[in-house]
């Protein structure tokens, strides 16, 4: 039995694992959990943590690290930091720097009177009060999308915050990859979906085998304060 | 008994000629009483029905004659309305206010008064007044009286509720002014049939008399139920309907009342008492003298439960008319009738006084038909005994003579000479007797002769009998012992039998036994095997935990790296957070976070690899656990079946063994059973010579008995006189003493 | 203070990130010949020759021993030029980055140890000589 041999030499943190006998997996005994409440925000827990490297590394590991390490890093290019979600078919990006958070879904309280094709209502997201806004409408695009469009492995929904001075918007994403650097110098400009995509993307990138359009944040805050004060006062 | 004889049979006779003669008076006296009950029952009954029938006619006379009544005052109320309907309808309409005016209103069921102030009704626009004057006109009402003779009164409704108050009137009080001010309230089913919109017809009390009444809505120009027109005529109107009834004569001493119906509150009960008391007193208390119950309320209730019908009854009281006798009460029977228009109910009282002399005649006559019966009979009685006296002795005579002479020969004397004539029954008897005397002379003779022979023969018979017993018990005796001997063989022989089959089942349990235990290890070898199967099953099962646990310490190993990774990128990134200063410091918070986040994913790894080796050990534990278990079971299963093979052959010894066993025992049961069969010959034999013996003491008893017999044959003849007289011959014959002891 | 925690012998110590590029796994090394005892071997980082040195054996102590926790320090050493030059640092229990105050080092936290105090003098010119660094980018500024 080779293995058995093998796992024979216990680390000494291992030994103790009193988070197994007198912490929360076990009869939550321990007096630290009075201060700690959870043994993952205790030292000794984090000690073993630690302990755990002081081990052989697994085979080819450190040999795949070299390989990473080596490459040469690419040029120093000025790139964007975005948001890489999908509204329907379309892949877009927003610059990072406008975009607060990105949540589970949450339901969108409509308001009568204001709620309308572009303007959904109020919605809650960590305790305040946001706009919500149907970007699909505002872009045009249709909800429905083909499915190998995805680059997920499960698709979920999210509402993205973004804020841009004092003005802050929501928005349903159909799918957010996440934040990605998007190289300014390989935007190209191209055909769009629809005129009013267009209109809010600053040009289009080749984003994993897709196309993915940058969206002018500045342009479309405007467009939605717009909409906004227009809905208020007509 | 020669004399009580005689007058028996004289009796006897006399006896049954006078019973014969007396059945059928007394059955004629019972009939007779019998029927009396019966007959009188009858007679009773019809006699009330005619009583009844005759009431029942009466009261339909008065019946009709009230209602005849009733007709004409019914047609004159119908009139009396008309007339006030047409008075009004000339009047012009219905209307109110606005002026008021105040009412001091009576309620009339009630007696108390309440102070209103109601709009005034008006007629084609004219106030109806406030006028309890006659002196001072009233329209319509008083139009009314003058046009038809009726009363007439114009009602106001004073309330939603439908109270209604007399305005206007033609109705006299008592003290001679117009009945105003009063109202029926509305719970009066008089004013429930106004407000419904019908007509009320029926019986109304007012001021102080019963009239025949009429009330009808009155309504305003919407329809709506305003106030209400009454007209009356008085019930009794014609005082001769009163006398007409009271002078309906029931018999001499009956009487007709009239008491009032439903309406009990209506005193007196009883409007009319032919009964010459004070109205309402007698009839109303009078109780049945037999049961104490009321008379004439149930009757009274009986009838107005079917107005038109004829209701009877029949009690015993005393009325306050009754004869002046004053302990006596009186059967009577009382008819009723209920006239439902005037709320009446008429009756009859008759009195059964009235029609009793007819059935005391009656019962005279059964009195009568009673006497003459017995007298008849007791002289028809004492004709038949003196007849039947002097026959009785002319029967008698012959047959006490024929009883002497049976009576003589009875005594042995058979000289009797017995002298018969006259060819009747007494004759034939008294030749009769003569014939037997002759015939038993004749037989005794004979018979003295042939016992004399007897004797000898029995004396013969018993000597032989007495020599061939005594040989027999010698014989006896001699095969009592063969038999003994013989038992004591067969009880021998039947033991060596028993002991034998106690072997031979002793041995076939030993094969059972062992035979059973052979089976018990061929299924323990079975167990056995199937209990290495599944051992050597369980450790392949363990072997793949172990191969499966083997595969988690790849994922471990995945793990291991995803961990070191997580801690490099947490430590860099504290490293740039570090350096973008306070830019940086969000970027920091993120930073610890992922390094709690590896510290985690490191315990995650070191608490899943403690599991496996865990398992791991358990597993190997249980591998060595197993082989030695399945070595166990394979060594026990081997030594099973050696055990198996010796238990087999000792089977097969013992089973060649219980045949050898079964020849034995049969040859033993052979042996036993001859012995047995010779015993049984042998008592067979013994009780042949005990029956010959026995046999021979029977016949040596029966030649004794012959003996016997015939010694009190000799003493019986010995007691005849016979007339050929050679009785003397007996004396000569000598028994043969007996021996003793047999 | 932002500090790297490793062991140095028996003794945890910390070194500031300021000069921190990197912490890397201790990936295989390619040995240099002729280079000092010190000297564990060389990795190519993005391209760059990058010397890394045993920081037990510079006190002739035994090696670090080869185990996941021991990783490679990567940090900038000054020179003349703009670019910066890279050294790696073999070091053990290179598992923490803490902030560790200067005021609280009361001995039972990891005590605060410079570049300076880790490389002695003539160390950085024993790799020069080595041919581990390029000589026509002289390091400067360690020492003082």
């Amino acid at each position: 039995m080779p293995f058995a041999e093998k796992l024979s030499s216990e680390p000494l943190a291992e030994k103790n694992s009193c988070w197994r006998r007198i912490g929360v997996w076990g009869d939550k005994s321990c007096p630290e959990l009075a201060e700690q409440v959870h043994c993952a925000n205790c030292p000794v827990f984090a000690e073993a943590g630690r302990s755990f490297f002081d081990r052989d590394a697994p085979e080819d590991y450190l040999r795949e690290w070299a390989g990473v390490l080596a490459q040469a890093s690419a040029p120093h290019e000025e790139t964007v930091s975005a948001l890489v979600f999908r509204l329907g078919p379309q892949w877009l990006a927003l610059p990072a720097a406008g975009v607060v958070s990105v949540s589970e879904l949450r339901p969108v309280h409509r308001l009568p009177h204001r709620s309308g094709k572009i303007f959904s209502g109020l919605v809650n997201i960590a305790g305040e009060l946001q706009l919500a806004f149907n970007l699909h409408a505002l872009l045009e695009l249709p909800v429905e999308a083909p499915l190998h469009l995805s680059l997920s492995a499960q698709i979920y929904p999210r509402l993205v915050l973004c804020r841009r001075e004092q003005a802050a918007f929501a928005f349903l994403a159909d799918e957010v990859y996440g934040a990605a650097a998007l190289v300014l110098a390989q935007m190209q400009t191209g055909p769009s979906e629809s005129n009013s995509l267009a209109t809010f993307s600053r040009g289009q990138f080749a984003f994993k085998r897709r196309t993915l359009r940058l969206l002018d944040d500045e342009l479309l805050a405007h467009a939605l304060a717009r909409n906004i004060a227009t809905g208020f006062y007509s | 008994m020669r004399t009580p004889f005689k007058l028996l049979l004289r009796h006897k006779v006399t006896g049954l000629a006078l019973v014969s003669a007396l059945t059928p008076v007394l059955a004629l006296l019972l009939l007779l009483g019998w029927q009396e009950g019966d007959i009188r029952g009858v007679v009773q009954n019809q006699f009330q029905e005619r009583v009844r029938g005759e009431l029942g006619a009466q009261l339909r006379g008065l019946y009709g004659m009230l209602d005849t009544a009733n007709g004409l005052l019914q047609s004159k109320v119908d009139a009396s309305l008309n007339v006030a309907h047409d008075l009004l309808g000339r009047a012009g309409a219905l209307s109110f206010g606005p002026e008021t005016v105040g009412w001091d209103a009576v309620n009339q069921s009630t007696n108390t008064t309440t102070r209103l102030n109601v709009p005034q009704m008006k007629l084609g626009g004219r106030w109806l007044g406030q006028n309890d004057d006659f002196t001072v006109a009233n329209p319509v009402v008083d139009q009314v009286k003058q046009l038809v003779g009726g009363t007439a009164t114009i009602f106001q409704r004073i309330n939603d509720a439908g109270d209604m108050l007399r305005v206007a009137t033609n109705v006299e009080k008592l003290d001679g002014r117009r009945a105003i001010g009063t109202f029926i309230p509305a719970s009066s089913p008089v004013v429930q049939a106004v407000l419904a919109g019908q007509t009320y017809r029926g019986p109304a009390y007012v001021v102080n008399a019963w009239y025949v009444s009429a009330y009808e809505p009155l309504r305003d120009a919407t329809g709506k139920v305003v106030g209400m027109l009454y007209v009356g005529v008085k019930q009794e109107a014609d005082a001769t309907l009163r006398d007409a009834i009271a002078k309906t004569k029931v018999g001499e001493h009956g009487y007709v009342w009239v008491a009032y119906g439903n309406n009990a509150s209506r005193l007196p009960p009883f409007i009319l008492h032919g009964g010459g008391a004070t109205a309402g007193v007698a009839l109303d208390t009078a109780k049945d003298a037999t049961n104490g119950k009321a008379v004439f309320p149930p009757l009274i209730q009986d009838a107005i439960q079917a107005p038109g019908e004829i209701k009877f009854s029949t009690h015993t009281w005393r009325d306050a008319k009754d004869p002046a006798d004053n302990s006596s009460y009186y059967d009577k029977d009382v008819a009723a009738v209920y006239f439902a228009p005037w709320d009446w109910v008429v009756g009859l009282t008759a009195y059964d006084l009235d029609t009793s002399n007819v059935r005391d005649e009656l019962s005279g006559e059964f009195s009568r038909l009673r006497w003459v019966v017995t007298i008849g009979a007791l002289v028809i009685l004492a004709a038949i005994g003196f007849v039947a006296a002097y026959l009785g002795g002319l029967i008698a005579k012959p047959i006490a003579q024929a009883t002497g002479v049976a009576r003589k020969i009875a005594d042995g004397d058979l000289t009797a000479d017995v002298t018969g004539h006259g060819q009747d029954e007494t004759g034939q008897l008294l030749a009769a007797n003569r014939d037997m005397v002759a015939s038993l002379n004749r037989l005794l003779t004979q018979v003295k002769r042939s016992s004399i022979e007897l004797i000898s023969t029995a004396n013969e018979i018993s000597a032989a009998a007495k020599t061939q017993d005594s040989t027999v018990q010698d014989f006896g005796a001699s095969t009592s012992q063969i038999a003994a001997a013989v038992k004591v063989i067969s009880a021998t022989a039947e033991e060596l039998v028993a002991t034998i089959s106690n072997v031979s089942d002793l041995a076939q349990n030993t094969a059972a036994l062992a035979d059973t235990g052979g089976r018990q290890l061929d299924g323990m070898k079975g167990s056995m095997q199937t209990l290495a199967a599944s051992t050597s099953s369980i450790a392949q099962k363990l072997a793949t935990i172990n191969d499966k646990a083997r595969a988690i310490t790849t994922v471990v190993t995945t793990i291991t790296k995803i961990a070191d990774q997580t801690n490099l990128l947490s430590l860099n990134a504290a490293i740039e957070a570090e350096k973008a200063g306070e830019y940086g410091l969000g970027f920091g918070v993120v930073a610890r976070e992922i390094r709690r986040l590896a510290d985690q994913t490191a315990v995650s790894v070191l608490d899943i690899e403690h599991m496996v080796r865990e398992m791991q050990a358990s597993v190997s534990a249980g591998v060595v656990e197993m082989e030695k278990f399945t070595g166990e079971v394979r060594g026990a299963a081997g030594e099973v079946g050696t055990l198996g093979g010796r238990l087999s052959s000792i089977l097969q010894q013992v089973q060649s063994l219980l045949p050898r066993f079964g020849l034995v025992k049969e040859g033993m049961s052979a042996q036993s059973q001859g012995a047995k069969q010779i015993n049984e010959a042998m008592v067979n034999l013994t009780d042949g010579a005990r029956r010959t013996a026995e046999s021979l003491r029977e016949f040596d008893r029966a030649a004794n008995n012959l003996h016997g017999a015939v010694e009190v044959l000799r003493r019986e003849i010995a007691r005849f006189k016979v007339s050929e007289n050679r009785s003397t011959g007996l004396t000569s014959i000598i028994f043969p003493k007996r021996k003793s002891g047999n | 203070m932002l500090a790297v925690l490793f062991n140095l012998g028996a003794q945890r110590r910390g070194l500031a990130t300021a000069a921190v590029e990197r912490i890397v796994p201790a990936l295989p090394l390619t040995a240099a010949p002729g280079a000092p005892s010190f000297v564990a071997g060389t990795f190519v980082y993005r391209g760059q020759i990058v010397p890394v040195i045993d920081l037990q054996r510079i006190s002739s102590g035994p090696p670090v021993p080869p185990l996941l926790s021991t990783r490679i320090i990567l940090v900038r050493l000054p020179t003349i030029s703009n670019a910066p030059r890279l050294l790696g640092l073999l070091a053990g229990g290179v598992n923490d980055v803490r902030d560790i105050s200067s005021t609280d080092a009361d001995g039972s936290a990891p005590q605060i140890i410079t570049l300076e105090e880790l490389l002695p003098g003539d160390l950085l010119q024993q790799l020069c000589d080595a041919d581990l660094f390029p000589k026509q980018l002289t390091v400067a500024g360690v020492q003082t």
